[in-house]
């Protein structure tokens, strides 16, 4: 079998740790013969050559298109769009310590609480330089949507 | 599960570096009032303050213990790093001061970045598992890449800013695949487990060999190894200079205290496998570094080359793995330290804008300024390895640990041979530039103005230099005691 070949070139016996990671493996043959089959069946059924107005539109479930995909929007989007990863991605580390609060007790309350706080000091530092301000009226010392010169 | 205060005894200068930075913002954000060029005294100075304390404490007060806990150590090894360390950011925010005014914004978020890379850096020097090491290396690379950046006005300063990142993320993909290589091969990911199931193996398997071979490029990038250094001359060009004189002396200190950590920790006995590969990269760095070096004509550039070739002579001393070449990495990393904060120092005074580091601008500078001359003198020298500077007992060290372990392992004599041409090849750019100063005619008669601080820091950096040939032995000392406990503190299981 071929995984278990990948196996030993790796270094492990049959009861190394990477057998655990047997269900990821087949999980990404199937994803693949998934798609594969997709790509497949649509190339075997579909009536190529043939063209219509529906068939050249965007497919957009099935909808007629209300209008183009294009739409300009105002570069100060970016810095929005920035922070509001970095503070999301923060807070996944809520989950994680919401589990084991229970278990470790008051040095993972104050911990949170550490964090917390270097999170609101970014939110603070976020605020205070004008990051989140739309007005369009430039202001000395600051540019419009953006913390960097 | 770790108790507060054990973290604390072994990370408790890391905390303080953060607090520090925290407290910075909180100051700028008050005093500052929002604006993106606020006063930036008061924050430089607060960090100097800060970091001066820090490393005051850590003298004082901080004490190597053999403990291993499974998030880190603080031995003798990683104490004298984390004290180098924060001799460089000291060094690093000094040499701010004078270059300062040239930002155009974030003066105060400046050294903000520079404390999360020493924090970075000190938490490398006593990481216990790989983990812990990409989160440390991350930390250092990231904010590192900011602070190359620093100038986005300048299309050279973004054009090292994108080359970094892009570099610096293949090198972390390497390390993180290589990471991932050796856990599936030996089931663990401290270093003690690690240590442990490559000892109880007869042969090293393929996997291990390719994510340790992984490990070391992604390692390798970081200490500006020859042929992971196409990063190093651009990238020196365009930082801002202190922050270039950060990424040559600490960026590479970190390199060199996880490669150090893996061949003699992790690795343990069986390094003698591995040290035909780090001969044979300390032989193309050295030959690369020194002979890319000749043809320079931008001071920063020139600076980035032969700080390969430095990296060169700390690869052959890790090929020789001794407890005498460990110790020899030590002593060399701190007179690199001054030797090198020196020469940048005298970059930024005597360059005009930014931008400029061409070497004519040192031109006929002993006539302009006969210190500045005299400390890049001195500087120059103790890069070569020149008799009456530090440099030359810390290159002496090296060679002399890799001709005994040349005994064991004869190849080495040919890199011992190699290293000595390549001394006397260094000698001859090293000159080059002292020939400009001395002989050339100045483009710019004026007598160069020296501010009382920077005079200061230089003084010291050529005492030190000086001193440090002379008075070798405490340091000596203290770096034997870094080596003993590297090399005694052999995992104890876990």
């Amino acid at each position: 079998m071929p995984h278990t070949a990948s196996l030993t070139v790796l270094g492990a016996a049959e009861s190394g740790p990477l057998n655990e990671y047997l269900p990821v493996l087949m999980l990404l043959l199937f994803s693949i013969s998934f798609a594969a089959l997709n790509i497949i069946v649509s190339w075997a059924l579909g009536k190529r050559g043939q063209r219509n107005p529906d068939k050249d539109s965007a497919f957009e479930c099935g909808l007629p298109p209300l209008e183009s995909g294009r739409q300009r929007f105002s570069v100060k989007f970016y810095v929005v769009a920035m922070l509001f990863i970095i503070f999301d991605v923060e807070v996944v580390f809520l989950y994680p310590w919401a589990i084991v609060y229970q278990d470790l007790g008051w040095f993972a309350f104050f911990e949170m609480l550490l964090f917390l706080g270097v999170l609101f000091l970014g939110w603070a530092y976020v605020v205070r330089k004008g990051a989140l301000d739309f007005s369009s009226r430039p202001q000395p010392g600051r540019i419009p949507g953006g913390p960097q010169r | 599960m770790p108790s507060f205060a054990e973290i604390m005894s072994v990370y408790g200068l890391e905390f303080g570096l953060g607090a520090l930075a925290m407290l910075l913002i909180v100051v700028d954000l008050i005093t500052g009032r929002g604006r993106l060029t606020g006063p930036a005294d008061v924050v430089r100075l607060l960090a100097l303050g800060g970091v001066s304390g820090l490393l005051i404490y850590s003298f004082m007060f901080l004490h190597a213990s053999g403990e291993v806990h499974a998030f880190g150590q603080l031995d003798a090894f990683a104490l004298y790093f984390k004290r180098f360390f924060l001799a460089t950011t000291l060094f690093t925010l000094l040499l701010t001061a004078p270059y300062e005014a040239r930002f155009s914004g974030g003066r105060a978020e400046f050294p903000v970045l520079v404390l999360l890379t020493a924090m970075g850096m000190c938490m490398l020097s006593s990481v216990g598992d790989f983990v812990s090491l990409f989160v440390g290396l991350e930390l250092v690379t990231i904010s590192l890449f900011l602070l190359t950046a620093w100038r986005p006005g300048l299309p050279r300063s973004i054009e090292a800013g994108i080359k970094f990142v892009i570099i610096g993320a293949v090198a972390a993909a390497f390390l993180v695949y290589g990471i991932a290589f050796v856990y599936g091969a030996t089931g663990a990911l401290d270093f003690a487990g690690v240590s442990a199931a490559i000892q109880s193996m007869a042969t090293m398997p393929a996997g291990l060999k390719f994510g340790l071979l992984l490990v070391l490029v992604g390692l390798g990038f970081k200490l500006g190894a020859v042929p992971f250094h196409i990063w190093i001359p651009d990238v020196y060009q365009g930082a801002p200079t202190p922050v270039t004189a950060f990424l040559s002396v600490g960026s590479k200190a970190a390199g060199v205290v996880l490669l150090m950590r893996l061949v003699y920790t992790v690795l343990g006995p069986a390094a003698a496998e591995w040290a035909g590969v780090l001969g044979g990269l300390a032989a193309i760095t050295l030959l690369m570094g020194n002979l890319g070096a000749i043809t320079q004509t931008d001071l920063k550039r020139f600076l980035g080359y032969s700080g390969i070739a430095h990296a060169g002579f700390l690869l052959l001393a890790l090929a020789a793995h001794s407890e005498a070449s460990a110790s020899s990495i030590l002593f060399y990393m701190v007179t690199y330290l001054f030797a090198n904060m020196a020469a940048f120092l005298v970059i930024i005074v005597v360059s005009r804008t930014s931008d400029d580091s061409h070497m004519d601008r040192v031109n006929g500078l002993a006539e302009r300024s006969p210190f500045l001359a005299f400390v890049l003198l001195v500087s120059m020298l103790s890069l070569a390895g020149v008799p009456p500077f530090a440099g030359f007992v810390a290159k002496f060290m090296i060679l002399r640990a890799a001709m005994e372990a040349a005994l064991h392992n004869p190849a080495l004599y040919w890199i011992v041979g190699l290293s000595l041409v390549m001394v006397v090849v260094s000698l001859y750019y090293y000159l080059c530039v002292l020939k400009r100063v001395y002989f050339r005619e100045p483009e710019d008669k004026g007598v160069l103005e020296i501010s009382g601080s920077t005079k200061a820091i230089l003084l010291l950096c050529v005492i030190a230099t000086i001193g440090l040939a002379i008075f070798f032995n405490p340091l000596v000392e203290s770096a034997n005691a870094g080596a003993q406990s590297l090399m005694g503190a052999l995992p104890q299981g876990h």
